[in-house]
């Protein structure tokens, strides 16, 4: 038999008085059971209108006069636990210093999946950007056979081909030497073409954005890069050295890279300029990154 | 409560408790009740009766053992106290009083 609807048992613990609850609540499954061997879905049915029924003030316990007692009931308890505590103080300690650990590891580990849930999140159209990959049959590196690597061509190519390709970004990361004068460092690039302005959201503070990139003896610089070579003055229009033997203007600034973004630069520049960039335009060459904007709520 | 009243429904309820003798009990007293007055009652009805009459002071109750189609719940047992049965008495007297002076002609 199945038991009765528990949400209306347990509705009716909640509001019966104590000392008649035993009594109704025994009359009531007796009933149930009797209806039970007739139809089941009657039963339950009577159950739950049989409850409802007995929600009147004679059957009702005191709530007000429940909720003091308790309350001096809970303070008797707290009472009681700290003089527990006082008495047995090396178990005492074990157990809040057990306590402490566990609840500190909770909130540390909700903080920490927060934040890696949170990862290139701050894009404008964070749900709509896919990144590319391709399999290569039985060339299985560390378990899997898909890399997340592309030839230069295939971005333009699937804007030119497939009309909901709303934009396509060919990019490659990896760290740059930059001098300015003695002023030497090596940070990390991204070599990007123009349209990573379309797909990603890189806030310019200064100069300009996606337009800087069509030249490719043009560099932006993060906020705190620029400071880094040029302290106070205007980064805008500094020429710096790549690489020891190319000369580049600075030609926009942009907003730092947050932590939680999967790719980290402190400054961009033109795909040509990275090492391989001879192999822009090349199909058979696969190092670069390449990603897409597709229609909002497309399942590709 | 100085004259505790009995009303219509209880006292049909303590009728009932009366002649289970001892072994009254709600779904009894429920069940008697529908046969007898042949229509639907709800048990809450009978619960309700119950309760004003033990504070009236008609009814005393007592548990019963745990029986196992209640899911372990006691039986809750009610028996007529004698001022209960005095109550039944006063009423069937004055019913029969009254009723013995309607006058013996043919009604209808």
């Amino acid at each position: 038999m199945k038991p009765p609807p528990q949400s209306a048992l347990r509705f009716l613990r909640w509001f019966c008085r104590d000392d008649y609850l035993e009594e109704i609540e025994g009359n009531l499954l007796e009933l149930y059971k009797q209806q039970y061997e007739d139809s089941p879905v009657k039963a339950r049915r009577q159950f739950i209108w049989n409850v409802l029924r007995h929600f009147r003030p004679a059957f009702i316990k005191s709530f007000s006069s429940q909720s003091s007692t308790s309350s001096a009931m809970f303070r008797n308890y707290f009472k009681v636990a700290w003089r527990n505590a006082l008495k047995q103080k090396l178990y005492s300690l074990i157990n809040l210093s057990g306590l402490t650990i566990g609840m500190s590891c909770f909130i540390l580990i909700a903080l920490y999946i927060q934040y890696e849930l949170s990862y290139d999140t701050h894009h404008e159209r964070a749900d709509q950007i896919y990144r590319i990959y391709q399999q290569q049959k039985g060339n299985t590196f560390r378990g899997t056979d898909l890399f997340s690597v592309s030839p230069e061509p295939l971005a333009p190519a699937m804007k030119e081909t497939f009309p909901e390709v709303q934009a396509a970004a060919t990019i490659s990361t990896g760290y740059d030497l930059l001098s300015y004068g003695d002023k030497a460092f090596s940070p990390r690039v991204l070599y990007a073409d123009e349209n990573a302005f379309e797909v990603f959201s890189i806030p310019i503070t200064e100069g300009l954005g996606a337009k800087a990139l069509q030249t490719p003896n043009a560099v932006l610089l993060s906020k705190s890069l620029a400071k880094k070579y040029f302290g106070d003055e205007s980064p805008l229009g500094q020429e710096l050295i790549l690489d020891n033997d190319r000369l580049m203007t600075v030609m926009g600034v942009f907003e730092d890279v947050p932590n939680n973004q999967h790719v980290q630069f402190e400054f961009i520049t033109s795909l040509k300029n990275c090492p391989w960039g001879d192999d822009v335009g090349r199909w058979g060459r696969n190092n670069y990154y390449t990603y897409v904007v597709l229609p909002e709520k497309s399942d590709y | 409560m100085k004259n505790p009243s009995l009303g219509e429904f209880e006292e049909l309820v303590l009728l009932v408790v009366a002649a289970q003798h001892d072994q009254a009990y709600g779904v009894s007293i429920l069940e008697d009740l529908e046969e007898k007055l042949s229509k639907k009652l709800n048990i809450s009805a009978v619960h309700v009766a119950l309760k004003r009459m033990e504070d009236k002071g008609f009814v005393k109750s007592r548990f019963g053992g745990i029986t196992s189609e209640r899911g372990g719940r006691r039986k809750k047992f009610y028996i007529i106290t004698a001022f209960g049965k005095q109550m039944l008495d006063q009423q069937y007297a004055l019913r029969t009083s009254i009723y013995q002076q309607i006058p013996k002609i043919s009604f209808g």
